[in-house]
């Protein structure tokens, strides 16, 4: 009697170990599936619109917004100055934490 | 409820995308606090100004130094304030996805992942720069062919190889656009005697720097200190001499490019020779860059739409598609 009870737990388990490995398969080949549709160029299509927003956006600030440039020299200082940036290179590395 | 977001923790700028909105935030990642009482008086753009022009009590800090968190406090409170501005709440906790450059180690991934949470986030995650780029630049990484993007931002420098979804190969170096604001510096400093704040140096770059000669080039008039009298000095810089203090950055870039070309499997390879290359991040905006990249490797180098904004795209994209892309997560494929 105990043998037998002892052989269709055995089963049970065996089973029900097949059923968890068999399960498991699928769901990484489904997870890879999902993951690449996910990256397809029909998914992206909403971030690609964005991009293209973007850029769109970005040629007409272009347009806009030359910028100013003497004929041969640039002045990289420009207005700014008169702000009072005397360039000290201890203020401007403080502003980097550690001062590289 | 709370909408979902991506950040794109840079070193130089930090910007944030809204599920469902798009990009809502991009400004500096610069923080200004009053020394003494610690009280935060402005972030990003506000902050940026102030740096280099504070009265002794104000200390105007970039929280991140090559992608990773130097200070873990103010980058917090730095975050925390960046979510409370897209509109996040104690009762509105988003699930957040953060971009880090993927050389960072365990306890500096930790650190951001603590600080997005203990600034308000319910889950964060982060993912590789280079792999949201590379979704961000519209590559086709869902087929099994060689796409390989260079990432250069402020801190970092990362090239990847990347196929079906993976990284492939990867090479990063800390080295970035803010090693050449710093070579600047320092030459105008060694050589012209004068001294010249990070801005300054920044706006030579971007008006002068290069990194392969080009035909229009002009000269720079550039004030500073003299080091000697203390008085303001000008000086005319030409584009030969920032070409020559800013090599060992620009090689140590292009060197790692290379690397990264070398490890590539034979069969992605041949594909980079049709595809090319793809540079985004605001490093790969300076002059002859791509043109220096190009020659160096002889493989064809291409720019980004959204050089600035392929990072943030790409995460939010993730963001878009959670279930479906979670296991591009860092840590979630070990």
């Amino acid at each position: 009697m105990v043998v037998v009870l002892i052989a269709i737990v055995a089963v049970i388990l065996l089973i029900a170990v097949v059923l968890l490995v068999r399960r498991r398969e699928p769901d990484t080949l489904d997870s890879f599936r999902r993951q690449i549709d996910a990256l397809s160029p029909e998914a992206r299509r909403p971030v690609v619109d964005q991009v293209q927003q973007i850029d769109e956006a970005g040629d007409a600030d272009a347009v806009t917004d030359e910028p100013s440039v003497a004929d041969d020299v640039d002045d990289v200082n420009g207005a700014d100055d008169a702000a009072g940036d005397d360039g000290d290179p201890d203020e401007g590395t403080e502003g980097r934490a550690d001062g590289t | 409820m709370a909408r979902d977001l991506a950040i794109d923790l840079g070193t130089a700028n930090t910007l944030v995308y809204m599920k469902g909105r798009g990009i809502v935030l991009n400004e500096p990642s610069v923080i200004a606090l009053n020394r003494q009482t610690g009280e935060v008086l402005a972030t990003g753009r506000e902050a940026w100004q102030m740096i280099g022009r504070t009265p002794g009590y104000i200390v105007a800090v970039r929280p991140l130094r090559g992608g990773a968190i130097t200070d873990f406090e103010i980058t917090e409170r730095m975050i925390r304030l960046l979510l409370q501005r897209v509109g996040v709440s104690r009762f509105t906790r988003p699930k957040v996805v953060i971009c880090v450059p993927s050389a960072i180690t365990e306890v500096e991934r930790r650190a951001v992942t603590d600080a997005a949470r203990r600034a308000g986030a319910a889950d964060a995650n982060l993912i590789e720069q280079p792999m949201a780029a590379a979704i961000g630049a519209d590559l086709p990484i869902d087929e099994p062919v060689g796409n390989m993007v260079i990432d250069i931002g402020g801190g970092t420098s990362e090239t990847a190889v990347i196929s079906l979804g993976g990284i492939v190969a990867l090479e990063a170096v800390r080295v970035g656009s803010f090693d050449i604001d710093a070579a600047i510096q320092n030459y105008v400093r060694r050589e012209h005697g004068i001294a010249i704040g990070e801005r300054t140096a920044e706006e030579i770059k971007m008006a002068i720097g290069s990194a392969d000669p080009a035909h229009d080039e002009s000269q720079a008039e550039v004030r500073g200190r003299d080091l000697m009298t203390g008085l303001p000095k000008t000086v005319l810089l030409t584009p030969e001499e920032i070409r020559y203090a800013i090599e060992d950055v620009v090689s140590s870039i292009v060197a790692s490019v290379i690397r990264c070309l070398a490890k590539a499997p034979p069969e992605l390879s041949q594909d980079f020779l049709v595809r090319g290359m793809y540079l985004v991040g605001g490093g790969g905006l300076l002059r002859g860059l791509a043109e220096r990249i190009e020659r160096e490797t002889q493989v064809p180098v291409r720019m980004s739409n959204v050089p600035l904004e392929a990072v943030v795209l790409g995460a939010g994209h993730v963001i878009e598609h959670y279930d479906a892309l979670k296991g591009m997560f860092m840590g979630a494929r070990r």
